[in-house]
């Protein structure tokens, strides 16, 4: 390895080519060499050390896990990847046997076999599956005219490799996001493909990627063009492999729990081709279930790197936040018993809207109801519904003894009636991100402090703010920060909070933590059953399991839109709850 | 449907976990003199440019008549662009209020100096008219969900032609001096009234926009608009409301318009559109860097119409007001953008 260092001096464009010393062996067999390598990788902002000394290896063929709390420092990884950041000096980053010497840029990383799918998947929504799955490809070949059918029937067949079954003259925005993202994976491992095939062609791109960067056909027979002489043999097995690797980017966190196995079973599809993935992800157990190996980042340094076989979540969780989790116990669950048992906050009866056949439930004072099932299921819908997000067909609702019609319900009459509503996508609906956090709360709040001319009494709205953010546990309690610029762990425990400022009777929430880390979300399950303690009813839809039991004392599983299952006290456990989640599919 | 306006809109940090907790809470003091120095930017520059032409011409530029006429006349400027700074705050764009102006100045001219009506029942169907433009760009938005971009930008031309039908194509002379001394005549410390009124406007403004519930709500109309409807906020209410109010502010400015020249002519108010653009973009990247904002919206006004004036009294010709505008307009925006990528580098 100390090797290679070495090799971050040669000039770029002026080596010899050097002829193919490699055979034609098969990806899977070359595992002795990385497709992906940092080495020492350092990045600083400021006085703050984002990334110190970072090393590690992505081998081809294997799913790597990158995982760590937020700040740790995986996505300054992906954006010195991306070109997004130029790692400071000593840092080295070998990409596909390259040394990489200057900053990579868009382009480059992508010439040198990098692909990445981030959290918003970068597609259009208004256009086909085809045209985004080809987006590269219209723009860079100067075809005069497509012929549609001939590019959906490749598309198609394309899709169909990687096992994903959609039309694809379907418009993109149309797809269930689970799909989007699959199409998406599909595109990047497919670009990694015409990426190699490209770089074997002299004719593709400067002459000096094309002298540089060997790569090999698809066909799998190794034939380098060429490459600098790097002085070891260490890279260029993997140069010439045709290979690459995925970068996903926290590319699940956004997706239903439930969609994330269809998801995986693409990966795997990828993974089989010889490529490498780096898969960064918040969530322990996914890792374990996808990684073969994963690196563990804390405050910027790397705390372990080795294969994920043997490991347990609780192994991993430790080694990510540094300390014993402390698991928040569903105590909650004897809450029913807690003296004013039965008196009903909230009834809802034969809510219909476009996903839910026919769902009746009641929510009691000081109880959390889970209400989860498979995507599709419509078990996010009745939290929408309730929210005025939503818009139902049919229901009515008794709201401590008042009764309204569902069907017209609205936000605005959702605040009147006392329901706070923490929708699913917090960036858009949750909270504006360039505003600060004090006004973001205000907005929930300011009513109470107005005073003549509809003046906003500022001192005293602070006042409550700063409690509010001391009280949720914000970080930083600044009322005057911009919301952006707090972890997404904390912009969503502000949402809470406004939420919960509004003092509602009803708390519905969509996924309240998804996309936040692992200390955040304990924080919020944690939160969340003071919230139902205090006498608030809450009702959270959500599709991760472990969450529900965490946090509910009841769950209704959903299945094609009514309730297949209710499981309160003892059969409230996460595998109870998996397996009637999937046997509603059946 | 929602152009962007460059209020700072949600810019999806990419990743979403960030060290951002350590740049909020130690940022470095020179970041903080950064900001001084972002909100006092167009104030500076201000200074600046006052200064060279004082050098330049010391016996003409800084003379009460030069002020007096920079702060008088272009009242109708800052008015009119207090008006579209309300449903920009909202996120929407409002392209008509030229064309209001216009039409509200020849309303006065026709009526008024041509028809011998009385100017104050002038004023009031001026202003009734700015309600009525204003309420009619506001029903095509909410009820057929078109973009306020086209709707107003039809509206403009529209406006532009009905003054020029009600006008006959010429100017009309003889508006009442009962305005003209209101608007222009009378001076309070040599400056005349209407700059006046153009402050008592943007006051207005500022307390709506920083000082209450109401342009609290509108700040989330145009910044998270989705956030503001499922909080209980009646957008497209707000929406219509700030196009209203910018008809009125408009109509305003034409009144203001009319008095200052003492006559309507039917096609000069169209060129307040993008000097109007040029400020409310430029007073977003000050006092309150990456936010409509009404006071940098004034200091940015009188700005750009001292740059025009100082250089018009330097002999330039009449070429170098389009350029200067335009320019500024291009060069506000670029900041704004500049000054919005650095916000989210900052999280990084």
């Amino acid at each position: 390895m100390t090797g290679r260092h070495e090799t971050t001096q040669a000039p770029e464009g002026s080596s010899p080519p050097i002829r193919g010393r490699v055979g034609s062996l098969g990806s899977g067999a070359r595992s002795g060499a990385a497709v992906l390598e940092l080495l020492e990788v350092s990045k600083a902002f400021g006085s703050t050390q984002a990334l110190d000394r970072v090393s590690f290896q992505v081998m081809p063929g294997r799913v790597h896990g990158l995982v760590g709390q937020n700040g740790s420092g995986k996505s300054t990884v992906v954006k010195v990847l991306s070109g997004y950041h130029m790692p400071d000096p000593g840092s080295t980053v070998v990409v596909g046997g390259r040394v990489v010497t200057t900053a990579l840029s868009g382009g480059r990383s992508r010439t040198l076999g990098l692909r990445f799918v981030h959290q918003d998947l970068g597609v259009i929504p208004e256009l086909s599956v085809t045209e985004n799955l080809y987006v590269d490809r219209f723009s860079t070949e100067s075809q005069h005219l497509l012929r549609w059918r001939d590019e959906h029937a490749r598309a198609a067949a394309l899709l169909g490799a990687f096992g994903v079954d959609v039309d694809p003259r379907r418009r993109l925005g149309d797809l269930p996001a689970a799909l989007q993202a699959m199409v998406v994976i599909v595109r990047a491992a497919e670009g990694l493909r015409t990426t190699a095939v490209a770089r074997t062609s002299p004719s593709y791109g400067s002459p000096s990627v094309s002298a540089h960067v060997a790569g090999a056909g698809t066909d799998g027979m190794g034939r380098s063009d060429g490459r600098p002489d790097d002085g070891g043999s260490a890279g260029s097995a993997a140069q010439t492999s045709g290979v690459g690797v995925l970068v996903l980017d926290e590319a699940t966190a956004f997706l239903p729990f439930a969609a994330r196995a269809q998801l995986r079973a693409v990966v795997q599809e990828v993974v089989g081709l010889g490529h490498g993935v780096l898969f960064v992800s918040h969530f322990p157990e996914e890792v374990l279930d996808w990684a073969d190996d994963v690196t563990v980042l804390r405050d910027g340094r790397v705390v372990a790197d080795r294969p994920t076989a043997g490991m347990d979540e609780e192994q991993l969780v430790e080694l990510i936040i540094g300390r014993k989790l402390e698991l928040v116990s569903p105590t909650g669950g004897g809450s029913g018993h807690s003296g004013v048992e039965d008196s009903q906050v909230l009834e809802v009866h034969g809510l219909r809207s476009k996903e839910i056949g026919e769902l009746s439930f009641s929510v009691r004072r000081g109880e959390v109801l889970g209400i989860t099932g498979l995507v599709g299921s419509g078990h996010d819908q009745a939290c929408n519904v309730l929210g005025g997000a939503a818009h139902a067909e049919a229901g009515t609702l008794v709201l401590d003894g008042r009764r309204m019609s569902l069907s017209n319900m609205s936000p605005v009459l959702a605040r009147r009636a006392g329901i706070a509503f923490v929708p699913h996508d917090r960036q858009r609906q949750g909270a504006a991100v360039s505003l600060t956090v004090a006004e973001n709360i205000s907005l929930a709040i300011m009513d109470r402090h107005r005073g003549h001319l509809d003046r906003i009494r500022h001192r005293q709205l602070r006042r409550e703010v700063r409690q509010l953010l001391l009280e949720y546990g914000v970080q930083p309690p600044v009322p005057d920060a911009d919301l952006r610029s707090l972890s997404g762990g904390n912009q969503q425990k502000v949402v809470i909070a406004k939420a919960m400022a509004q003092r509602p009777r009803v708390l519905a929430l969509v996924e309240p933590t998804q996309g936040v880390d692992v200390g955040a979300r304990a924080d919020i399950i944690g939160k969340l059953r003071d919230v139902a303690r205090s006498g608030t009813a809450v009702v959270c839809a959500t599709t991760d399991a472990s969450q529900l039991e965490q946090l509910c004392d009841r769950v209704l599983v959903l299945r094609r839109g009514v309730v297949g299952a209710e499981l309160a006290g003892s059969t409230l456990i996460e595998d109870r709850i998996v397996e009637e989640t999937y046997r509603s599919s059946a | 449907m929602v152009v962007d306006t460059q209020q700072p809109e949600p810019q999806a940090a990419p990743g979403g976990d960030s060290g951002a907790r350590a740049a909020v809470t130690s940022r470095p003091r020179s970041e903080v003199a950064g900001d001084w120095l972002g909100r006092a930017s167009v104030p500076l520059a201000f200074g600046v440019v006052v200064l060279i032409f004082t050098i330049l011409r010391p016996a003409v530029f800084p003379t009460i008549g030069t002020f007096g006429s920079i702060f008088g006349s272009q009242a109708v400027l800052v008015v009119v662009t207090l008006g579209l700074l309300v449903p920009l705050r909202a996120g929407d764009y409002d392209l008509s209020v030229a064309g209001t102006l216009t039409l509200s100045s020849m309303i006065i001219g026709r009526l008024n100096g041509g028809g011998g009506i009385e100017i104050w029942i002038a004023v009031a169907i001026a202003l009734a008219v700015g309600v009525g433009v204003g309420l009619t760009n506001g029903f095509f938005v909410r009820v057929f969900g078109i973009n306020p971009f086209i709707v107003t930008l039809g509206m403009g031309t529209l406006l532009l032609g009905i003054t020029l039908l009600i006008s006959g194509d010429q100017t009309y002379a003889g508006i009442s001096p009962g305005l003209i001394d209101v608007v222009v005549t009378d001076r309070f410390l040599g400056i005349p009234l209407e700059f006046y009124y153009a402050v008592i406007v943007c006051i207005g403004v500022w307390y709506v926009f920083e000082h209450t519930t109401l342009g609290r709500r509108l700040l989330f109309v145009g910044s998270g608009r989705e956030v503001a409807r499922l909080s209980g906020v009646r957008v497209e209410r707000m929406r219509v409301g700030a196009l209203v109010v910018a008809g009125v502010l408009a109509a305003l400015a034409g009144i203001l318009f009319a008095g200052t020249s003492g006559a309507a002519n039917p096609t000069a108010g169209s060129d307040f559109l993008l000097p109007a653009y040029a400020a409310a973009f430029l007073g977003g990247t000050t006092i309150t860097p990456g936010r409509f904002n009404a006071w940098g919206t004034l200091v940015a006004a009188y700005f750009l119409v001292t740059g025009v004036t100082g250089l018009a009294i330097l002999g330039i010709q009449s070429w170098v007001q389009d350029v200067f505008y335009g320019g500024a307009l291009i060069v506000a925006v670029a900041f704004a953008q500049l000054s919005r990528r650095r916000a989210s580098q900052e999280i990084i």
